[in-house]
């Protein structure tokens, strides 16, 4: 009996070290990307000047002159544009599917959803070549490349991520909390817009990050459209470059040793600091809601 | 108005609609280019620069393999590091700290990990574009995903039959892996379909660390050109007169594989889920 | 005897193609406690939940049969819902409080209905705070979260949302049989002071509560009505066998 139990504590003690071996192997694999970012971007800030790239907007690589302030512009242009769109179709599709449509159509719907989610962004990207580009040249607003026509991919590939997850946070709204406001006479409209948004806002909140997160961090779908231009900016319908796109595009232009790489380090740390804001925020939210 | 007050359901179904409308007619219009000019043999031939009649063969294998290969490393480390997550004893104000940095590291742009992943094993260590170099990177944008799952679907198991297993004497890992792994396990499954399919569809990582072209046979340090990939330099830049067709019948491929790995998962997981919950229970 | 309140005639309800009320008269007069009792699963909550038609939230249920309140016909099909609710207020056995402060839970109601006065709305808060007897513990702490306050006091804090729309008939569905023994009697206390001014209809699984605040008592049994009458009377000389049976606990 004592020596099934001492080999069971040993167990025991073997299994736990080789749990946190494996964890502290991820630990460092991922301490040590972020250290490779930030040494990289650091180098690069120390030599050229933090507000200057961050601010400036003239884009020659290989003259040296690497400003990004234009890409951050179209980044945050393209996901405003899709977080736009994708927000209120997003709640729409949330409050049909928790509250308005029966088995059948709710079944459906979360099918299509959970497919949608998982179709590769160069899908999406397909898609907005065969028929946003084309569309948009037809309404004779530009060549059809551009920052509307990238945000309208964007927005279509975050929806359904977007929508299963406020669907989740109004589906937290317990059964009891909608009969008693249906008990003290608030209608169908009333129930949504009094209760069911605002004790689900913590959920939303949270899905809206996590779409947001998502949006900035995409690169293919938006480089397929967007035309890359990376010299002014041409306008919404215009042709543009955002900070992921244009990594993708100077990896080649910069390789690993050239003077001038750390920039990209610098616009990845960038948009990872970024991502990481918004999921920072994210995660005192879920904590600071107070559900009984 | 006060009346019926039902306006928002109703313009909640239309916009559902129309939102639906819309993401079906992404897959739908894949599908149906791709299926207009299908060509079984698609699937095993190799794929040509230049000239029509190429296929995606060497893509085929390499996105399975890599992707297969990437799970197989990074489930075991994402699981082990939520079970250290959830039973080292670490102060709370801790504990919250690292799942608020695998959180924010689930929505890391794969851009960043592939750029990382380009200047250490390319830059520094010399590896080739490979199979090898993308199966790596594959499995770093991974890890916090299955991190933060496994988390979610161990945290959603109740403390109560925890205690249960730990008031029978049995030890903290013994509990994990006898009753918390099993009673997650469905929640694993659901959630394991969906990270193989965002894997299969992944581009932007790969780009720079799997390459852009095939080797003349499978292998860690042969190029590792995967079928998103191909969709992408395909429709962007390809040079072979049937390329139209070409990146369609490959978004076909892709939107099978995903498909199947999503529904796969499903059933699995209901299963498992059913025969959890005993006769009569079960259901999404 | 005082006026009719509520009149049931017939009422029947199916949850899809199963029984839950069967053929269930009664009548409740105005300003006196109804309580129902009766074995788990016989359709109290059913009963109550057809008087303020919460029951078609289940798709599948179905009702037959008349209510009249106040004479008026609340089951016909062109019945205004939102106007039939604000007249009937309704308590859950689980203290509900939304996810919002003290006030803006007292002040739901009001709102719905087009209260937007900030003065008016914090006279009427106030007024139903004092009535549910919590005022005194949450004056000066009206703008924090409902959440934080006890079961009990969550319970008062319902009752006070409910009053606030000033209701005619309120419905309680074992308001107190989650609350301790204190919170309980808090409770009952405040039934018993809200008699005459309103009509209510309870339900409760506590038979010494029944025959402490009601004026009549009902006992239900797989969905029948089995006997109603002054609630002394039932304790004391039951007429039906049955109800003898359930109030000496041999059913249960
Ligand atoms: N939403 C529903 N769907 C189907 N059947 C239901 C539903 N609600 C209640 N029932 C059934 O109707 C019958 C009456 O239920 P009801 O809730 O009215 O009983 P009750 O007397 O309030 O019971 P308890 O004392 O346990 O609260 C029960 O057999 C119950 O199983
Ligand atoms: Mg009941």
């Amino acid at each position: 009996m004592n020596i099934q139990e001492a080999s069971r504590r040993r167990s025991e003690r073997v299994w736990m070290g080789v749990v946190a071996v494996a964890s502290g192997l991820v630990f460092t694999v991922l301490g040590f990307l972020v250290a490779v970012l930030v040494m990289g971007a650091i180098g690069f800030a120390a030599q050229h000047g933090l507000v200057h790239t961050l601010l400036g907007a003239r884009w020659q690589p290989l003259a040296g002159r690497l400003q990004i302030g234009l890409f951050i512009v179209d980044s945050a242009l393209v996901t405003a544009l899709a977080m736009l769109l994708a927000l209120p179709f997003g709640i729409a599709v949330a409050i049909f599917g928790s509250l308005v449509a029966g088995a059948w159509e709710r079944t459906v719907l979360r099918w299509i959803l959970t497919l949608a989610s998982a179709v590769p962004s160069v899908a999406y990207g397909w898609w907005g070549l065969a028929v946003v580009v084309p569309g948009i040249r037809g309404l004779g607003l530009g060549a059809g490349y551009g920052l509307v026509s990238a945000g309208l991919v964007l927005a279509l590939m975050i929806l359904p991520t977007f929508s299963v997850l406020a669907w989740e946070a109004i589906l937290a709204v317990p059964e009891d909390w909608h009969q008693t406001s249906l008990a003290l006479g608030a209608n169908d409209d009333q129930n949504i817009i009094r209760l069911v948004l605002p004790a689900s806002m913590a959920g939303l909140q949270t899905a809206f990050l996590t779409a947001l997160a998502r949006a900035v961090g995409e690169t293919m779908a938006v480089q397929m459209v967007l035309g890359g231009a990376v010299s002014h900016f041409y306008g919404l319908f215009g042709p543009g470059a955002t900070l992921t796109t244009q990594i993708l595009t100077d990896m080649a232009v910069l390789p690993v040793g050239s003077p001038n790489h750390g920039v990209l380090d610098f616009m990845a740390l960038v948009l990872f600091l970024g991502v990481t804001l918004m999921t920072g925020t994210m995660g005192r939210q879920v904590r600071g809601r107070g559900r009984p | 108005m006060m009346k019926s007050g039902k306006h928002l359901q109703r313009l909640a179904s239309v916009a559902t609609l129309a939102a639906m409308v819309t993401l079906l007619w992404v897959i739908i219009a894949l599908c149906r280019e791709g299926l207009m000019h299908w060509h079984w043999w698609v699937l095993w031939r190799r794929p040509r620069e230049l000239k029509a009649g190429g296929g995606l063969g060497p893509e085929l294998i390499n996105t399975l393999s890599m992707v297969a290969l990437a799970e197989c490393l990074s489930l075991p480390l994402g699981l082990a590091t939520a079970i250290w997550l959830g039973e080292a004893k670490l102060p709370r104000r801790v504990r919250e700290g690292l799942d608020g940095f695998f959180i924010s590291f689930q929505s890391i742009p794969a851009i960043v990990v592939g750029l990382v992943a380009f200047e250490v094993l390319v830059g520094y260590f010399h590896w080739p574009l490979s199979v090898a170099t993308g199966t790596l990177a594959l499995t770093v944008l991974n890890v916090p995903q299955v991190v933060v799952f496994s988390r979610q679907a161990m945290a959603a198991v109740p403390d109560a039959w925890r205690e249960g297993s730990l008031a029978l004497g049995a030890t903290a890992l013994e509990t994990v892996w006898r009753m918390v792994l099993p009673a997650s396990l469905f929640a694993l499954v659901d959630q394991l379909g969906l990270s193989f399919a965002r894997l299969a569809g992944e581009s932007a990582l790969l780009i720079f660390t799997a390459g852009l072209n095939v080797g003349p046979h499978w292998g860690w340090f042969q190029p590792g050109e995967t079928l998103a990939v191909h969709l992408w330099q395909v429709r962007t830049e390809g040079l072979m007169p049937d390329r139209a067709a070409l990146a369609a019948e490959t978004g076909i491929v892709l939107l099978a594989i995903t498909a199947l790995a999503i529904f796969g998962s499903k059933v699995w997981s209901l299963r498992l889920k059913a025969y959890q919950s005993g006769p009569g229970g079960g259901g999404p | 005897m005082a006026r009719v309140k509520i009149q049931m005639q017939s009422v029947s309800v199916w949850y899809g193609a199963q029984p839950a009320l069967r053929q269930v008269s009664l009548d409740v007069a105005e300003g006196a406690v109804l309580a129902l009792i009766g074995p788990s699963g016989c359709g109290k909550s059913t009963l109550l939940r057809v008087i303020n038609r919460l029951v078609e939230r289940t798709p599948e249920a179905k009702i037959q049969g008349r209510i009249w309140i106040d004479g008026e016909d609340i089951l016909r099909p062109e019945m205004d819902l939102v106007r039939l609710r604000k007249r009937v207020g309704m308590i859950f056995q689980r203290p509900i409080s939304f996810p919002f402060s003290i006030f803006d839970n007292v002040a739901y109601g009001p709102r719905l209905h087009g209260l937007k006065d900030a003065f008016e709305l914090r006279r009427v808060v106030e007024l139903s705070l004092k009535q549910a007897a919590l005022w005194d513990e949450v004056r000066g702490k009206l703008r924090r979260p409902a959440s934080g306050l006890s079961g009990g006091q969550q319970q008062r804090l319902a009752l006070a949302r409910a009053l606030a729309v000033n209701p005619q008939v309120i419905l309680m569905d074992e308001p107190t049989s989650a609350l301790d023994p204190g919170s309980a009697a808090r409770i009952e206390e405040l039934v018993v002071k809200l008699k005459g001014q309103y009509t209510v209809v309870m339900v409760t699984h506590n038979l010494q509560q029944a025959a402490r605040v009601s004026d009549f008592t009902g006992y239900l049994q797989a969905g029948r009505l089995i006997e109603l009458g002054e609630t002394s009377v039932i304790f004391t000389a039951p007429r039906d066998r049955r109800t003898e049976a359930y109030l000496t606990g041999q059913i249960d």
